[in-house]
C-alpha cells in the first residue's frame, strides 16, 4: 500500500485575517504529518509520498467557472475586496485557491495512474463556490475543477462525491446539478439551522441529473452513530447501484463536538468511521480509487488528530485517537428525528434508486 | 387601449401572521387605488377580472416533482420553507390562485383581448426550480412564462424585476435559457437578501447574457435607476426584441421601506413605469404585464400602486404626496452607480451589440 499526501507551504497564505474563523495556521500540516509519519501501525501498513502541487491553469479553472466570475476574482486578486461579507479576499488569494485546485488534480492523477492507492490533499475544499458565485470562505471550486479534469483526461463516466462537511456543499451540487455523471451525496446539518440555507432533501437534481444529488440533512446534535446509520441506509444502496469509477471524499473534522461553529456532535472516531466506510466501498466498487480533499481543521488542537483519524480511516486501520476533551453528557437525544430524516430521504429517492 | 386588472379577495389570505412583514391586509387598498382621480377618469378603459387557480400540471411545468411533494405536505401539516417563510396549512391554494392570476394575464394578452394587464398579486420571484423562501412558495411569474411559451407562439419574453431584492428564483429557472431575458434592478446583494444577483452573474450555457443583474448600492435614487434603465435596459431590450414585457414590480426600493435601503420615491416609480410603458409600445405593440411585488411599508403600498399603475396607464403626471420628505440625492452614491453601470456594460458587451 502507498498513499500520497499533497501539500504546499503556500496553502498557509489562505488566511482571512484576524477575527475570521479560517486562518492560515489551520493550513499548517507539520504536526499532522509528523503524527502520521511516526505512527508505527500506519508505518507497517503503508508507504507515504509527499507531493508538492503546482497551481491549476486558467483553462482548468474556466472549465468550471465563467470568465465573468473569474474576471471578478482576478480583480480581487490584484486589488483585494470581498465576494460576500464572510469571504473577504486579500491580494494574491486567488493564486492560492488555484494551488488548491492544482493539488486536487495532482491527487487525482496519482490515484488514476496507480502511482499511489489513495491520495489526500491537505488543504481547502471550495465546495461553496459555484460556476459564477463564491462565498462561505470559497473562491473557486477546486473539487469540481478536479472532477472535470479526470473526466476529460481519463474518460470517467461516473464519479461519486461524498461531502461530509457540516454545511451543504451547494457550490459543487449546483455545478453538477443536471449531470448524472457526478453523483453528489451531501450529509450536513439541516439548512434551516445553518449556512448556506440550501441542501434540502427534496433538492434532488434537475433534468438528466434528477436523483444524482442526494441531500441528507440531519438535525443539530447529530452523533456519530446517526451518521453511520445514514451511510448504511442511504449511501451504501445508492453507491452500490451507481457503481462509481472514482470516489471523492470532501470533508474535515468540522462536526467535532468541541467546535462552536455548528451543532454536530461527532468524535474523532466518528470521523474515522466515515472514512473507513468509504475505503471499503471503494475497494468493492472501484478498485480502491479514492481521493480525500479537505482534512484541515478550524481548531489547532484538533487539526493533527483529525487528519490522523482521516488517514487511518481511509486505510481502514485502527489507531489510537485520544479525544482532547470529554464529550458533554447532557446532549438532547435526536435519534427519532434522525430516523425520520433518513426515512424521508429514502422515500424521496426511491423514485430514482432501486435498492433503497 | 384597454387595461385589465386581475384581483381576487382571496389574495388577502396570503398572510404570514403578526410581526411578519408580509400581511394579507396589503390588498385592502384596491378601492383607494382605483378611486385616485386620474386613474378613475380612465375607468372606461379599465376592466376587472377574477382569476382561477393554476392547475397542478402548470406548476409542475416549472418546479421539481419532489419540491412540489414537499410543499403539498407543508400545506397539509404546516411548517416552514425557510425561517422567513413559515407555511400554515391552506396557504398553497392561495399561491395557486396567484399563479392562476398570472396565467390569466398572459392569456388575455396572447389572445389579443387587451394589451395591458395589472395583477394585484404576488410575484413569487424568490422561488426557484426546487426551492422557496423570501415569502415565496412557487414562482408564479415563471409559471406564466412557461404557460405562454408552451401554449402560444411566443418565443421571447422579457422580465423587468425592480423589486429591491434580486429575483434569484426567476433567474434560477431561466438561467440557461436564451428565450427569457431577465433584467433585474436590486440592492447590492452583499448588503441584502438573497445574497445573489451580482453583476458578473449573467446566465449559463445558452442563457449567457440573458440575465442582467443591476446591483445598486444602498442609497441609490430615482435618477440612478432611470440612468441604468436608459444605459442598460434600452439597448439590450431593443436588441432582444421581446414579444411581451413582464414587470415584477416591488415597492421595497422606496426610501421608507423597512426591509431595504434604497431611496426611490413614488415619482421615481411613476417615471420608471412610464418609461417601461413607452418601451413596450416601441418594441412589442404595447404588450405589458405588471405584477405587484414586495413593499413593506403599509403607507407606501397604496401610493406606490397608484404611481405604478398611473405610469402604466400613461397618465401624464401624478401629484401624490410622499408620506415624508425624500432624502437628498447623493453624488457619492451616484458615482458608484455609474461605475456599476460601466462595469455591467463591459461584462455584457460580448453578448449585446451596441451596448
Amino acid at each position: 500500500m502507498r498513499i500520497g499526501i499533497v501539500y504546499h507551504e503556500d496553502f498557509k497564505k489562505y488566511d482571512f485575517g484576524p477575527g475570521h474563523p479560517l486562518r492560515g495556521i489551520y493550513m499548517n500540516g507539520d504536526l499532522a504529518f509528523s503524527l502520521i509519519r511516526n505512527n508505527r501501525i500506519l508505518k507497517n501498513k503503508t508507504g507515504i509520498d509527499f507531493i508538492k502541487p503546482s497551481p491549476a491553469s486558467d483553462q482548468e479553472v474556466l472549465s468550471i467557472h465563467t470568465k465573468e466570475y473569474v474576471g471578478f476574482l482576478k480583480r480581487l486578486n490584484r486589488e483585494g475586496g470581498s465576494i460576500t461579507p464572510d469571504t473577504p479576499v486579500t491580494v494574491g488569494m486567488y493564486d492560492v485557491a488555484r494551488l488548491f485546485a492544482g493539488a486536487d488534480i495532482e491527487a487525482a492523477t496519482l490515484v488514476m495512474d496507480k502511482t499511489v492507492n489513495k491520495c489526500f490533499v491537505f488543504g481547502m475544499m471550495g465546495h461553496h463556490a459555484g460556476a459564477d458565485f463564491g462565498g462561505g470562505f470559497c473562491l473557486i471550486n477546486d473539487i469540481a475543477i478536479m472532477i472535470e479534469y479526470v473526466r476529460r483526461e481519463y474518460g470517467l463516466k461516473r464519479v461519486l462525491v461524498f461531502d461530509y462537511a457540516v454545511n451543504a456543499g451547494h457550490g459543487t451540487i449546483s455545478i453538477f446539478y443536471d449531470d448524472p455523471g457526478v453523483l453528489c451525496i451531501d450529509i450536513h446539518q439541516d439548512p434551516l439551522t445553518i449556512y448556506p440555507g440550501t441542501g434540502f432533501p427534496e433538492q434532488v437534481g434537475r433534468g438528466n441529473g434528477q436523483g444524482y444529488t442526494v441531500n441528507i440533512s440531519l438535525p443539530p446534535y447529530t452523533l456519530d452513530r446517526h451518521i453511520l446509520l445514514a451511510l448504511n441506509e442511504i449511501v451504501a444502496p445508492i453507491a452500490n447501484e451507481y457503481k462509481p469509477e472514482l470516489i471523492v471524499l470532501a470533508g474535515l473534522n468540522g462536526g467535532h463536538f468541541t467546535l462552536q461553529i455548528n451543532q454536530f456532535m461527532q468524535t474523532l472516531h466518528g470521523l474515522w468511521e466515515i472514512n473507513s466506510f468509504f475505503s471499503e466501498l471503494s475497494e468493492s466498487l472501484c478498485d480502491g480509487k479514492l481521493i480525500h480533499i479537505g482534512g484541515f481543521s478550524l481548531d489547532s488542537k484538533l487539526l493533527p488528530l483529525g487528519f490522523l483519524a482521516t488517514v487511518s480511516g481511509v486505510l481502514d486501520t485502527q489507531v489510537e485517537l485520544p479525544e482532547p476533551f470529554d464529550m458533554p453528557s447532557n446532549i438532547p437525544d435526536v435519534g427519532s428525528e434522525v430516523k425520520e430524516s433518513i426515512e424521508n430521504v429514502k422515500k424521496i429517492h426511491r423514485r430514482y434508486w432501486r435498492y433503497l | 387601449m384597454k387595461t385589465a386588472i386581475i384581483y381576487d379577495e382571496n389574495f388577502r389570505k396570503y398572510d404570514f401572521g403578526p410581526n411578519h412583514p408580509f400581511r394579507g391586509d396589503r390588498y385592502k387598498h384596491v378601492t383607494q387605488v382605483f378611486s385616485y382621480e386620474p386613474i378613475a377618469e380612465k375607468s372606461s378603459d379599465i376592466f376587472f377580472v377574477k382569476p382561477k387557480p393554476a392547475a397542478d400540471e402548470q406548476i409542475r411545468a416549472v418546479h421539481g416533482a419532489d419540491y412540489i411533494d414537499f410543499i403539498e405536505s407543508l400545506n397539509e401539516n404546516g411548517g416552514a420553507l425557510t425561517l422567513d417563510t413559515p407555511i400554515k396549512p391552506g396557504l398553497y391554494p392561495v399561491v395557486k390562485l396567484f399563479a392562476g392570476a398570472n396565467i390569466l394575464a398572459g392569456r388575455l394578452i396572447a389572445e389579443d383581448i387587451c394589451k395591458r394587464v395589472v395583477v394585484l398579486g404576488l410575484g413569487g420571484h424568490h422561488a426557484g426550480y426546487d426551492f422557496g423562501g423570501g415569502f415565496c412558495m412557487v414562482n408564479d411569474i415563471a409559471i406564466m412564462i412557461e404557460y405562454l411559451m408552451h401554449n402560444y407562439d411566443i418565443k421571447r419574453i422579457m422580465v423587468i424585476d425592480y423589486d429591491a431584492h434580486c429575483g434569484e428564483g426567476t433567474q434560477d429557472i431561466f438561467y440557461r435559457s436564451a428565450d427569457v431575458l431577465c433584467l433585474d434592478f436590486h440592492q447590492d446583494p452583499k448588503t441584502l437578501f438573497p445574497g445573489k444577483g451580482f453583476t458578473y452573474q449573467i446566465g449559463l450555457g445558452n442563457g449567457k447574457g440573458y440575465t442582467v443583474n443591476m446591483a445598486f448600492p444602498p442609497g441609490s435614487s430615482d435618477k440612478d435607476y432611470l440612468l441604468a434603465f436608459d444605459e442598460i435596459c434600452l439597448p439590450i431590450a431593443t436588441k432582444f426584441q421581446p414579444e411581451v414585457i413582464i414587470c415584477n414590480g416591488g415597492l421595497d426600493a422606496h426610501f421608507l421601506d423597512p426591509l431595504s435601503h434604497l431611496n426611490l420615491t413614488l415619482n421615481g416609480y411613476f417615471k420608471l413605469m412610464s418609461a417601461i410603458s413607452s418601451l413596450s409600445r416601441k418594441l412589442c405593440d404595447g404588450k405589458l404585464i405588471l405584477i405587484n411585488g414586495g413593499g413593506y411599508n403599509p403607507k407606501v403600498v397604496p401610493l406606490g400602486w397608484i404611481a405604478m399603475i398611473s405610469g402604466m396607464l400613461e397618465i401624464e403626471d401624478i401629484d401624490i404626496q410622499e408620506p415624508t420628505e425624500p432624502p437628498e440625492y447623493s453624488e457619492v452614491i451616484s458615482k458608484e452607480v455609474r461605475e456599476m453601470i460601466q462595469e455591467l456594460k463591459m461584462i455584457h458587451k460580448p453578448y449585446w451589440e451596441g451596448l
